[in-house]
């Protein structure tokens, strides 16, 4: 083991000797390569989309843009007008919203302006209905028509709360925007319009005052806190930092070295970047912050020990090889795990993240390369002064007492912050996650003030859902407009909720109008056909551009419902929609179940639980990954397996003392782990390899080579400290609140691994050290150990249950059903999608289950198996199912799990029971036998409707049923089949029959499913008998009674409960 | 050890008395064995060519209403005709069990294995070996623990504490496959003072994330596997305290399966780092019918390679094919070769099964050792190719 750290001098030496016989070669190389990888940067561009926040399967993101595609992008900008003297319905104040409402049209993008001027009012005369604009002309309005206005005006329930404040202070004008999402550079095209137009307004009209917020609004102010960050973050951190290094080292020339490596870092991290097309986000922009202060470290790492060897007395020469040699292996171990940490940023569900991993990642290997050749080349050549000094300096005294301390007292000291350690991570459960998305940003940006201005009138984040009424031309139906209305007066109870739009508001008017306006006529039409055509009616009377295909879809079999909140955080917000889903499963009809909620507010209440689910398992990861990594290159598997406590206990003790004073954190908590590990990681390194290289070199015992280690280390660990924290606190004074957090957890992280590493780590490793001497001298071992491993088994249960109180995870994955271009493709997706909706909501099922084999020549063998099944949230996600094999005995007891994906290969493990064995297997398969049986594994796993494409051929009897033929053809890869056709039945749209094509488009074999039971509203077959026309063998599947509302969770299909 | 076995009893009997709508269930096999050795034994005392065995693993199982509590009991019994010490009884399993939605707890004898390679199942600790049964390690021996399951979305956490030891199976003087002089067992060595008494602990974090299954565990306590000390006429097993580390890891990628296990060990004389890994391919339904073809490749090391005699698996390559039919009566048939990368040594294996009829399995298998360095331990093995037979009756 010498001999690998005696390679790894010699290789080290050898390397500053080669920087300083070619230094100028060197220095001119590294010029030559940062300038040529910075010129990636000027392809850099700001990200101006709250969507870059989201990967493309998020599951959120992708119930958005349905409903987009639906109705209509509700991207939007809000102008908010306030009235100076409180009076709205004045002429002058309805005079500029009539000029707004109009110019508002021109701004680019802009697809529909809706104020209270141009609300399409209606009113009922003699002559039928009159639809028109509720505000015309308004300068000729007498005063009793201002009032009849604003009466009106306040008591329309679209209007209201909506658009006008019920007092009459505050009006607001709503411009829709459609993208076509060609160049990021239209947003801000249209921003820069409107702020045009309110500037316009505000001199034209000195009665109002004008804010803006809206979807917008808030993409732009993404872009402009990233701006913001970069001009004037960066430079107050140069500042701080060359003042930092300047007065530890004390040298002019070095802290130029230390300098010039940590922006060249940053460049060529930013120059790749811009190269691989990366768009830049608030959250990206924080990767300059990291790798400047990390590099730092590295440099200042080898400056000290260098200054140490010239105080020393060294030649110029020697100092720099000895400081090379003594700092290459920890730095280069820094490296690597710092690099391996921020990787592990790859796991969150979040785009930024990955780019801020991925940026820091290769700013850091810059760092390292340049730290070991172009620091020694370039500080030869510079001038570097020191006083040779005999007596120690003041540092090293200092640090000679702590570690006399140490030596002294290990117990006490390991019991001391032992304890307090567990006092603060008791805190950890304290911490809630909780995001306002308005508050990402702080008073100095606009979006900001303006919106916080806005929330005091009306609502502020729009709730979508649309609402699926029973087929083509269904929104007419009486009993579909009752159950939108239980609906929307449920939502309006909803403290949170502040305003709901409701088609049924728009019938109960017309209704009204058509009846001469008679006010007891307003409520919903009692015939389907009457809400048809007062629909027709209006819609004919509508002007271009305020029509209803936003509130309505194409063939009219849904309408949108959106329910506007005030100012609620993320938590409150999860609460809401959880009530409501809860609410919709217990009241609202079986078609309708699976109304989801999506809008921006939706999705970033769920991506933060999302991520930090996610960077749990990442972090974890990445801490065993360290472990193996110090274990490896320390060549100690113990030093390894002990790193991980001054590796890990940080980040707990962070996240307890936030716990303690906050309570609160939101989804920039989730990259903090990753950050700091880095950095943390540094700390433990430095100080363990020099620990190792005093035992192995110097044959000293653990007291001295703890004095050794912190006389040599423990001054570069306290500069890069400061240092370090220093930085981070900077990015405190950033605009954007992830930013804030950000800097502020991982300032504390750093500071917490300076006190767990000066005195834990060291008191343990004296520790550690006794016990083993003590094991070395005795062969028998004490009782002490078996009564520690008594106690350790009791804190870990008591840990255990201490931890199964964690927030529960979803992560799915869901991809759209394609509907289809031709009539027919959509007839047949329509009668698939009702068949399998008709089964939505069976939540889980377990059945006993007898599959008979007959070969050719009529010989039968018997299967058992148990299935059970988990439906998944949602139709576009797969459920989870546990197949037990009771029969025949030698297999009973083997059980195989899936989590189904719709396109992709499942997730499969398999069960051994001899063995006691779970094995995770290839899923690929899915159209081999199950079982050796004539069923596919394709044909037995869940049909959901996302995983075919549809087209209904024709109509035919079936049996004593009528039937719908379609055809279907698998979506996902490695089906066995071209294409199959099924029977479905016209009175329980359930499957009669289907037959199979294989992959040369040969009949294969037929299915026929019979014996049909309903259990309430969930039909299921019982037996199943699947004929292979080819090599003449069947096989007969036999189905018990199902049981369904068991008490059954995600945690029951998990492999850990396959073993038995 | 005897408050536990109070405590097991007083629940069999609480269990006994609550029969509401819970199931009992008894299964298990019995079977014959037969093998045979063509080669002339190498040491004295040693059966000529033929060893017979019969067998019987009984179990019963009690399951509450919903499942939540469950007792199960799990026998084994063999008898040999020609080797004494083959001829053994043992409770692989008598527990008693109950899950509730996050976590479920244990308490009894119970087997628990760990590991993903087929060659070398190297993390697997937990249980003793049941080395007179047969070579591949696979057969253990029940072990008593309170064991506490932890399941959340971040993943598994398991611990055990491992009460009371097992001490390791060996053939007798007549026994093929064993070591030039028998192993006297009377004589065994503890480095704990505690010997069979002392309480080892494991705790394992395991979870899957996408592709990738991955657990870690961290074990103190006494180590299967012991050394031999050389005494007049015999050796003798010792057991030390080792503490130690294991990682393995699974990526499953469409047909590919890549698979890891490392251990790090610590005892009073040594500490050293061992690896198994290697990747297994598959064929599905090749050439157009039903069948799957799996190839694998292993590698396994342990860094004490530089040191005398001490492990079988130190720089060895292990090559494998696994032919499964698919077809109504389960038969497979698994071939691999053990190449030794140091001493050129080669071991062949192999496994056929089907089953017969409803109730009845074959199991035919054969092993040689080819070309064995003389340097190799494993040369003690060198006359010991056989192949063998078993019938098994699940009833």
């Amino acid at each position: 083991m010498t001999l690998y750290f005696a390679k790894i001098d010699q290789f080290s030496t050898n390397l500053a000797e080669y920087t300083i016989r070619y230094r100028y070669f060197v220095v001119i190389c590294t010029l030559f390569l940062v300038g040529l990888f910075s010129s990636g940067s000027r392809f850099l561009e700001f990200e101006s989309n709250y969507r870059a926040f989201f990967s493309d399967e998020n599951k959120e993101l992708i119930t958005l843009e349905t409903l987009q595609a639906t109705y209509t992008k509700n991207d939007n900008i809000l102008f908010v007008i306030k009235a100076k003297d409180q009076q709205i319905f004045s002429r002058k104040v309805l005079e500029a919203i009539e000029w707004l409402t109009e110019a508002a049209w021109q701004i680019p993008y802009a697809s529909r302006v809706d104020s209270i001027t141009n609300f399409q009012h209606t009113y009922g005369n003699e002559d039928g209905l009159i639809v028109e604009d509720l505000i015309e002309n308004a300068p000729h309005y007498s005063n009793a028509q201002l009032l009849e206005k604003s009466r009106t005006a306040t008591a329309e329930p679209l209007l209201r709360k909506l658009l006008i404040t019920p007092d009459t202070h505050a009006t607001a004008v709503n411009v829709t925007l459609q993208y076509p999402q060609e160049s990021i550079a239209e947003v801000p095209e249209a921003v820069n319009y409107a702020r045009h137009l309110r500037q316009k307004m505000e001199n034209k009209f000195d009665s109002i005052s004008v804010y803006m917020t809206g979807i917008s609004m808030l993409n732009n102010a993404f872009s402009e806190a990233g701006l913001n960050d970069t001009k004037s973050l960066i430079p107050l951190m140069f500042g701080i930092i060359f003042l930092l290094t300047w007065l530890i080292l004390r040298s002019f020339s070095a802290t130029l070295t230390t300098l010039l490596i940590t922006f060249f870092s940053s460049v060529i991290a930013m120059g790749i970047a811009g190269f691989t097309g990366i768009h830049l986000t608030p959250i990206a922009t924080t990767a300059p912050t990291i790798i400047l202060t990390l590099a730092i470290a590295d440099s200042i790492h080898i400056l000290i020990t260098m200054r140490m060897s010239l105080t020393a007395g060294s030649t110029k020469e020697k100092a720099i090889t000895e400081a090379v040699k003594l700092n290459f292996l920890p730095v280069s171990i820094t490296s690597i795990t710092t690099m391996v940490g921020f990787l592990t940023l790859n796991f969150s569900d979040s785009p930024p993240f990955w780019h801020l991993g991925n940026m820091t990642a290769m700013g850091i290997g810059c760092a390292w390369i340049l730290s070991v050749t172009f620091l020694p080349a370039l500080m030869y050549i510079l001038p570097f002064h020191v006083k040779a000094q005999s007596k120690p300096s003041r540092d090293i005294v200092l640090l000679d007492k702590l570690a006399n301390i140490i030596v002294r007292y290990p117990k006490p000291i390991l019991l001391i912050i032992g304890t307090a350690t567990l006092i603060l991570i008791t805190f950890i459960p304290r911490i809630e996650l909780n995001d306002q998305w308005t508050e990402y940003f702080d008073n100095r940006i606009e979006f900001r003030r303006d919106s916080d201005q806005s929330l005091k009138y009306f609502g502020m984040y729009p709730i979508e859902y649309s609402v699926p009424a029973t087929g083509p031309g269904g929104v007419s139906d009486p009993s579909y407009l009752a159950e939108l209305e239980k609906f929307s007066n449920f939502l309006r109870q909803q403290s949170e909720v502040v305003h709901v739009y409701s088609v049924t508001d728009i019938m109960k008017r017309l209704n009204k109008n058509l009846h001469a306006d008679d006010p007891n006529y307003y409520i919903i039409p009692k015939e389907k056909e009457l809400s048809a055509q007062y629909l027709l009616l209006y819609e004919l009377s509508l002007p271009y551009g305020l029509d209803l295909n936003d509130r309505i879809n194409i063939d009219k079999s849904a309408t949108r419902l959106t329910a506007t909140l005030t100012n609620t955080s993320t938590l409150q917000t999860k609460q809401f929609l959880e009530t409501t889903q809860q609410w919709i499963h217990e009241n609202l009809p079986p078609h309708m179940q699976s109304i989801q909620p999506t809008s921006p507010q939706v999705m970033f209440t769920y991506i933060a639980e999302r991520n930090i689910n996610n960077m749990i398992g990442g972090t974890i990861i990445a801490v065993l990954a360290i472990s193996i990594i110090l274990f490896l290159t320390l060549r100690s598997w113990r030093l390894g397996i002990l790193s991980l406590i001054p590796n890990g206990l940080p980040l707990l003790t962070t996240f307890g003392s936030w716990g303690y004073l906050v309570g609160e954190v939101g989804f920039s908590v989730a990259t903090v782990a990753s950050i700091s590990l880095g950095i943390i990681v540094d700390d433990t390194v430095h100080l363990l390899s020099k620990y190792i290289r005093a035992k192995r070199e110097q044959q000293l015992n653990a007291a001295d080579a703890i004095r050794y280690a912190l006389r040599n280390v423990g001054v570069a660990i306290l500069a890069n400290t400061t240092i370090l924290s220093a930085g981070f606190l900077v990015l405190t004074a950033s605009a954007f609140k992830v930013n804030v957090d950000m800097g502020a957890l991982t300032a504390i992280a750093i500071i917490s691994a300076l006190i767990l590493d000066f005195l834990f780590l060291p008191a343990l490793l004296i520790l550690v050290d006794n016990i083993q001497n003590q094991r070395r001298h005795n062969v028998q071992t004490e009782k002490k150990s078996s009564s520690s491993s008594k106690a350790l088994a009791s804190l870990v249960l008591a840990l255990g249950i201490m931890s199964s109180h964690w927030p529960e995870v979803v992560t799915a994955n869901e991809l759209t059903p394609i509907q289809g271009n031709t009539p027919n493709e959509r007839k047949g997706f329509e009668i698939v999608a009702k068949s399998e909706r008709s089964d939505l909501g069976f939540g889980n099922s377990k059945v006993n289950l007898t599959m008979i084999l007959r070969n050719k020549a009529g010989q039968e063998s018997k299967r058992n198996l148990i299935i059970t099944t988990l439906e998944a949230e949602n139709e576009s996600v797969g459920d989870k199912s546990l197949a037990l094999f009771t029969s025949p005995k030698d297999i009973d007891g083997t059980a195989l799990l899936s989590h189904a994906k719709i396109l992709e290969a499942d997730d499969q493990w398999l069960y051994l029971p001899a063995l006691k064995r779970v094995k995770r297997i290839s899923s690929r398969n899915k159209s081999g036998p199950f079982v050796g049986s004539e069923f596919a594994f394709e044909d037995f796993s869940s049909q959901s409707l996302n995983k075919y494409r549809y087209k209904w051929l024709r109509e035919e009897p079936c049996g004593s049923e009528q039937c719908d033929v379609i055809e279907r053809k698998p979506r996902y890869k490695h089906s066995g089949y071209t294409q199959q056709v099924m029977w479905v039945d016209q009175t329980i749209y359930q499957p009669r029959k289907i037959e199979y094509y294989d992959r040369r488009n040969a009949f294969l074999k037929t299915l026929t499913l019979k014996d049909y039971t309903a259990y309430g509203q969930y039909w299921r077959a019982h037996s199943l008998k699947m004929v292979n026309h080819i090599n003449k063998k069947s096989t007969l599947l036999s189905y018990g009674p199902y049981e369904f509302n068991l008490n059954l969770s995600d945690k029951d299909f998990v492999k850990g409960r396959l073993i038995k | 050890m005897t408050f536990y076995r109070t405590a097991l009893l007083i629940t069999i009997i609480l269990s006994t008395t609550s029969t509401l709508a819970d199931t009992w269930d008894i299964s298990g096999h019995i079977g014959l064995e037969a093998r045979g050795f063509w080669e002339q034994e190498k040491f004295s005392q040693q059966l000529q060519d033929a060893q017979t065995s019969a067998f019987l693993e009984p179990e019963l199982e009690w399951l509450s209403l919903n499942e939540s509590f469950r007792l199960k009991f799990k026998g084994f019994y063999r008898h040999d005709q020609q080797d004494e010490e083959r001829s053994h009884a043992d409770i692989r399993e008598l527990y008693w069990h109950h899950k509730h939605e996050s976590f479920d707890w244990l308490i009894g004898i119970n087997t628990v294995f760990w590991g993903v390679t087929e060659s070398n199942h190297l993390v697997d600790i937990i249980n003793q070996t049941d080395a007179v049964e047969d070579l591949d390690q696979e057969d253990k021996l029940g072990q008593p623990m309170i064991n506490l399951n932890i399941q959340q979305d971040w993943g598994l956490l398991s611990t055990y504490l491992l009460i009371g030891f097992r001490e390791r199976t060996f053939p007798g003087v007549e026994g093929r496959l064993r070591t030039p002089i028998a192993i006297d067992q009377n004589l065994t060595l503890y480095e704990s003072s505690e010997k069979k008494d002392h309480i080892d602990i494991a705790i394992r974090y395991s979870h899957f994330i996408g592709n990738l299954d991955i657990g870690f565990y961290w074990f103190h306590g006494t180590h299967r596997e012991p050394r031999f000390i050389p005494s007049t006429n015999t050796f003798i097993p010792m057991y030390d305290q080792i503490t130690q580390i294991g990682l393995d890891a699974q990526l499953t990628i469409d047909v590919w399966l890549w698979k890891l296990e490392l251990i790090g060990r610590d005892t009073e004389i040594d500490h050293f780092w061992a690896s198994a890994a290697g990747v297994e391919y598959t064929l599905f339904q090749i050439a157009h019918t039903n069948a799957d073809l799996g190839l694998l490749l292993e590698h396994s090391y342990d860094d004490r390679i530089d040191t005398v005699g001490a492990n079988l698996l130190d720089n060895d390559l292990f090559l494998g094919t696994r032919l499964s039919l698919n077809d109504v009566q389960d038969s497979s048939l698994l071939i691999g070769i053990m190449l030794d990368l140091e001493l050129d040594s080669k071991s062949i294996t192999l496994e056929a099964e089907r089953r017969l009829g409803n109730n009845l399995k074959l199991e035919c298998s054969l092993r040689t050792f080819s070309k064995v360095d003389p340097a190799d331990p494993l040369i003690i093995f060198e006359t010991d190719d056989h192949a063998q037979i078993s019938l098994r009756w699940y009833y």
